[in-house]
This record gives structure tokens, sequence and C-alpha cells, in this order.
């Protein structure tokens, strides 16, 4: 925590009358001043975050009975989540769409930022443009893409892949593709994000590198691999960090687009939470759910701590 | 992001709060005087619609026949969820206009008062089947009925006859219909139509709810019930095969359902209906005055839905008037159940022929149909119900088994390459395992 230094006293004005210690605290305000600071977000963070948080992880260990009273269960609702196979499916449909989303829209993300950066105007209307899916709310994006991913030959979509003559593909409607469609939306919707982040990068690359590089006979390239790349380097993992975070926790895109379906092949393992706790009423069940993604959440998080902090 | 010491801070809050962690109680509560009573009635209904409207209308109607003040709220969205949290609090509302297939889900947890029907005044007019829906499988009442309804079939007559259709009575019937509206072009506008609109989504069981009337009449069962209050799943017998291929065929064989119904629940079908999307809706009378609109009552009509192989079983539903647990008010919350039931509390909630009405068909015998709605239709819904009405299986819960039925459909039209058998099979396991965690297993 930063120290905060308040009322910094006058040299000599307190030194006689105050010894050693009393002397650390004028300096410093009294020891309760930072927090009194602090408390009203505390307060906020503890009502409405913390102690929801901790009752999820008590009910995770109970049979949710809101009216009768919650039974201690132990472990059950985990084995019970553990061993369901839709759990299973859940989480590996998760892993893969937030390493698809992550992945993609990083790399298109730094293409458009490449592509887009500079002072001209016209570039600041195009990054606007470009910006805007960003700032969309996510049930506008997906009933937009629900129309576009339109499961007949006059589907925007559909038409679209047929330039280069690609059948029309049922997109959300299908087992097949479903999962790949939510994951393109979340790319489009993400790499905008990106690419903002990225172009604020850009900005403190230096420029003589690039011409001491291009002088040594590097081509384009090579310029990106050897100088904007490594320049980016904590950029880009903030951007991951943050990318992989938002992506365990996908839910409003595939709620809205598919519900999980069809039969379970875009589940993820929030939709599965709210299925189980709000469809099926297994509230019990669904804390549980909520106690392991959280904790995946963290180590994921650590991990790639530790990965950057070892790394430098 | 999560430092270590925000980690621990949360489990130290989480061991804070297990030990604050109290239950709420479902024990007798101290009683409010009888005359100074007052109710909080909530329905699962859109805040400032019609229907709520309607609602404030019965309301204010109890409060001049009884003189107890009422709160009447209509409540839409995350209904159970709200319900649940106010459980949490243990302070239910005093009385909850909710669907007869809410109750086991209600009752199991405590939240319902069980009702004696021979105390009720006005009970013995209110029709077997309606009370039917408000017994729970321990065989006891666990709310008053308060409306019924069924479904039918809304058709656009106008494409019926550019296709030169009759009005079906088979399902044959009904299927070269939905063919040719597919495919003949019954707009006069080159435009795609679909023959059905169908909710095809998992979301709230949409499908499997939608298609039950189907299911039903093509041969399928959901439970074989025992006399002692036992069930065991018949989902894979050959009937319920059949009849769930003859749905998935609806898509996969006869592509005569909207593109991307898989998705699609129903407040895109009715859309769907309403533009000019789909010839044909199943759907209850609720939504008479809106086609009425959109697409217009000179071009809608309604009949009943054409017999299937195992005959013809239309969806019963409708709502019970609930009397919460923990209610300081029960004697008012009882005076309330049985003006519902009464000839002017069904009235009121009737609504005439106006939109919105909450009760849909009266359960009260006594009433007389034409003597409060001049639209006719509405006799073919009452006929429906009384002949061919059939309510969900009365499991403790049928909320898992209609969003598991809801999933395999799904799965079936979803991906046409699926055996039928094998999913239905797969079901059964699944419907035979809820039965065993819900405590009714047969042996």
């Amino acid at each position: 925590m930063t120290r905060t230094t308040l009322a910094a006293p006058k040299p000599g004005t307190q030194t006689r009358t105050v010894p050693t210690r009393g002397r650390r605290r004028a300096r410093h305000g009294p020891v309760s001043t930072p927090w009194l600071f602090l408390a009203p977000a505390l307060i906020l963070f503890l009502l409405f975050k913390f102690i929801p948080m901790g009752q999820a992880f008590v009910m995770s260990f109970q049979d949710v009975q809101p009216f009768l009273g919650n039974q201690w269960v132990g472990t059950a609702n985990y084995e019970v989540l553990v061993g369901s196979p839709d759990f299973r499916g859940a989480v590996w449909h998760t892993v893969v769409l937030a390493a698809g989303q992550t992945v993609g829209s990083l790399l298109i993300g730094f293409v458009l930022a490449l592509l887009l950066e500079g002072q001209a105007k016209r570039l600041w209307f195009v990054r606007s443009a470009a910006f805007l899916p960003v700032v969309a709310p996510m049930a506008v994006i997906a009933e937009v893409w629900r129309i576009i991913y339109h499961p007949t030959a006059d589907g925007l979509a559909n038409q679209i892949i047929g330039w280069v003559t690609l059948d029309p593909s049922q997109w959300i409607n299908s087992p097949d593709t479903s999962l790949w469609s939510v994951m393109i939306v979340g790319i489009w919707r993400d790499a905008p994000y990106n690419m903002i982040i990225i172009i604020a990068g850009l900005v403190s690359v230096e420029r003589s590198l690039y011409e001491s590089s291009a002088l040594d006979g590097a081509g384009i390239l090579q310029r990106i691999r050897y100088v904007t790349i490594p320049a980016l380097r904590p950029v880009i993992v903030i951007l991951l960090t943050l990318a992989a975070i938002r992506a365990m926790r996908v839910f409003t895109e595939v709620f809205l687009l598919t519900n999980g379906g069809p039969n379970g092949s875009s589940e993820v393992v929030m939709t599965l939470i709210y299925r189980l706790g709000f469809e099926r009423n297994q509230l019990g069940v669904a804390a549980a759910g909520s106690v392991l993604l959280f904790l995946a959440t963290v180590t994921l998080t650590l991990l790639i701590r530790f990965a950057w902090r070892k790394d430098r | 992001m999560k430092k270590p010491s925000e980690l621990v801070a949360t489990v130290a809050v989480a061991a804070v709060t297990l030990a604050g962690c109290s239950s709420a109680g479902g024990s007798t509560t101290d009683q409010n005087d009888p005359d100074e009573q007052t109710l909080e009635i909530w329905q699962r209904k859109a805040p400032d619609s019609p229907s709520d409207m309607v609602g404030q209308e019965v309301a204010e109607a109890f409060t001049e026949a009884t003189g107890t003040e009422v709160e009447f709220i209509s409540i839409l969205e995350d209904f159970e969820t709200k319900l649940q949290q106010r459980a949490a609090q243990g302070d239910l509302p005093d009385v909850v206009i909710n669907d007869t297939a809410q109750l086991g889900n209600m009752q199991s947890q405590g939240m319902l008062r069980e009702i004696d029907r021979s105390s009720i005044e006005g009970a013995d007019s209110v029709s077997e089947r309606a009370w039917g829906a408000a017994e729970a499988v321990d065989g006891n009442y666990y709310g008053v009925p308060y409306t019924a309804h069924t479904v039918a079939v809304f058709n656009r007559a106008d494409w019926r006859e550019n296709v030169g259709a009759e009005v079906p009575q088979t399902w044959d019937d009904l299927l070269e219909l939905w063919k040719a509206y597919a495919d003949d072009d019954p707009t006069d506008t080159g435009e795609d139509v679909a023959g059905i609109a169908l909710p095809g989504t998992t979301k709230r069981g949409y499908l499997s709810w939608n298609t039950s009337t189907f299911f039903w009449s093509g041969g399928g069962e959901y439970f074989e019930e025992n006399a002692d209050g036992t069930f065991r799943s018949a989902v894979a017998t050959e009937g319920s095969v059949e009849a769930a291929d003859w749905i998935r065929d609806l898509v996969c064989e006869h592509d005569v359902a909207q593109p991307g119904a898989g998705s699609q629940d129903t407040t895109n079908t009715k859309e769907l209906f309403q533009t000019d999307g789909a010839g044909t809706y199943l759907v209850a009378p609720y939504e008479l005055a809106s086609f009425d609109l959109d697409p217009g009552a000179d071009v809608v009509e309604v009949f009943a839905p054409p017999p299937g192989p195992a005959g013809l079983t239309t969806l019963a539903e409708g709502n019970n008037v609930y009397l919460m647990a923990g209610s300081e008010n029960e004697s008012a919350q009882e005076a309330f159940a049985e003006w519902a039931i009464s000839v002017e509390g069904q009235t009121v909630g009737m609504a005439g022929d106006e939109d919105g009405n909450i009760v849909r068909l009266p359960v009260n015998q006594d009433v007389v149909m034409s003597d409060v709605r001049t639209d006719d239709r509405w006799s073919l819904f009452q006929e429906l119900y009384d002949e061919n009405g059939r309510y969900v299986p009365g499991v403790p819960n049928w909320a898992p088994f209609l969003n598991a039925s809801a999933e395999t459909l799904n799965a079936l039209i979803s991906d046409c390459t699926l055996d039928t058998r094998t999913a239905m099979e797969e079901l059964d396991d699944e419907f035979n395992r809820e039965l065993e965690s819900q405590g009714v297993l047969a042996e």
C-alpha cells in the first residue's frame, strides 16, 4: 500500500516534545488516516463483492433452499459438478473459446494497430469507426449478429462466404459451427480494444530504432519481428491477462446468441452456472461452479504475472 | 486482479459469513389483526402491460369487496429469482399468482401453505381438472386454481386459400398444408415463408413445452405413473420415439419450420407469425388480441389441432393462486383465494374481450363464457381444454424434465444425423436419474 504523507511537520517544531516513535506518526499522520480514505471504496467492495463472494463460497458446500434453510452437504456439490459430462464439455468449450478469442483478437488488433497508427485526421476517423464494436452494448451486438448469421443462403454472412464459393453455413444453429460463430463475434468485438492499447504502446517505440534497423537492411517483417514486438512486450502481457480473464467469464454473447446450444455445443462454464442456478434451481451446485471458475481465473492470472516477472 | 492478501481477506470474509449464516424458518408466524391485514400479491406478467392493468383492476375490485388493502405487483423478468431472494430474506409476498407447473418447485422448497379444499368457500364450483393442477405429488393441495387455458392452431386463412387447401383434419393434411406454405409461395411475393413458427430454443424448455401437444398426440408419454405416486420414465417407449421423430422431421425431413428455429424463443416466433414469416403457430388464447392486430383479425383463423396417431391431447396450463408460507395475513390470503374463484373474481380477471385478461378460461364452472366475452373463439379453447386438455405430469419438480427434454429435442432438430432412438434412450436415463433424485422413482 502506498504511504500517504499528510501535514508534514516543519523541521524542528515537534522534535522537542515528541519522542522518536511519535515523530514518525506525526510525519505520516495517524495510522488510521489511509484507511479512512480507503473506507468508502472498501465498504462498497465488502458489501457488494467480498461478502457475496464469501456467501457463494459457503453456498457451494450447501444444498441451498432459501426458505427452508440450507443444509450442509460437504463436497457433494463439487462431486456432482465435476462428475457431470455437461461441466467437462463446458470447461473444454470455455478453454477453446478463450484461446481462440484471445489469440484471434490480439492478432487482428495488432494488424489493425499497425495499419491505423499515425497522426492523420482520416486515421482518427477510421480508428473511431473501428472502435465502435467496443462501445456498443453486447445485447445489441448479439441481435445484429443473429441477423448476420441468418442460416439461409440470403443471410449476410452466407452471402459473404458465397463470394468465395462456400456453401451456406448454419452458423449458430448447427452444433458443428456454433462455437466458432460465437468466437468470431468475440474477436470482432475485442480486436478494436486491443488495437487502441497497442497503438498507445506503439507511440512509445523509439523511432530511431526503426530507422537504424532499416539502414541495417531489415525489411518490414523483420522490423516488426525484432523491433516492434519486443517493445510491445509489456502491453501484450497486459492484454493477454485481461483477455484471458474476460474470456474465462464469457457469458453475454453466448447466452444471447446460442444459449449454450444447439445440443450443448457452445455451452461455456458461465452459461452452465446460470442454467444450473436459475433454470434448474440448484444454487449450491452453481455456486460450486462459480468457486471453481474463480480459482481458475486467479490461477491463470498469477501464472501470467509470474511468467512475466521471471521473464523480466 | 487479486493479490494474495486479498485472497486471504476473501477467505476470512467467507468464514465470518459462514458463522453468521442464518436460516429462514417456515414455521407458524404471528398473525396480524384480521381487520388490519393487507396483501402483497405478485403475478408473473410484464409491468405496465395490459395484464398488469387488469391485475390492478382485480386488486381494486377485491379491496372494494372485502376492504382489504392490496399491493398488486407484476414482475416478468427473473420472476423465480426474485421470489428466491424474498425467500432468502424469509419475507415472501402473501400471495403469488403463477404457473401451475411451478407448484412442485415452490412446494418442495416449503414456500407454500397447504390448502384445505373443504374450507375454501366456492371450491366445489371449480372444475376437477383445474383442481388436479393444484395437487402435489403427496396428494395434498398447495394452491387454488385461478385460470386455465390450452393451445390451438393459429393459421393464416388467406394463405390457406391461396394454396387451395382445406382446414386440416389429420396430421398428414397438416404437413401438406405446411409444405404448401413453404414451397408454393402463399403470399404471392416470392418471399420464403415457413409452414410453422417453432420456438426451438432450450431456454425455459420452450421447445419441449411448445411441442408437448404433438408429443402426446403422437403417442408419446413422459412417464409411467403408478398409483403410489411413483414414476418411471417413458420417453424411450415406441410411441415416444415415434412422436419425437415426427417433431424432428418437421425440421430434418420436411423442412417446414423457420430457418434457425433451434435458437429462437417465443418472442421471435410470435414476431415471425405477426410479420408474415410463418403460416401457423401453435399457441394459447392469450395471443388472440395481439394476432387480431397483426397479422390481422381478417386473415387469422383458429382451429383445433388435428388428432395424431394417438388422438388429440393438448397441453393444458394455467395459474394457481398460491398462498405463501410465513405470511402474517393468513385470513386475508384465504379471503383473496375465495374471492378469486368466485363468479365476480373470475369475471373481473377475464376482462371481457379486452387485451390483457389474466383469467383466460374461467375455472369456476358457474361462469358463462358468452356472458363475459362476445368473441366465440374462446369457446373453442374452452372445448379443447374440457375435452383434450392435459397438464404436465405431477412430478415433484417438472422443471428439470422440461429442460432435459427440450435439450434432447433441440439436439435432434439441430443435428439431423443423430439417431432419435439413441437420443431418447439417453433422455430416458436422465429422466430416471432425476426421478430418483426427486425421490419418486418406481422400484
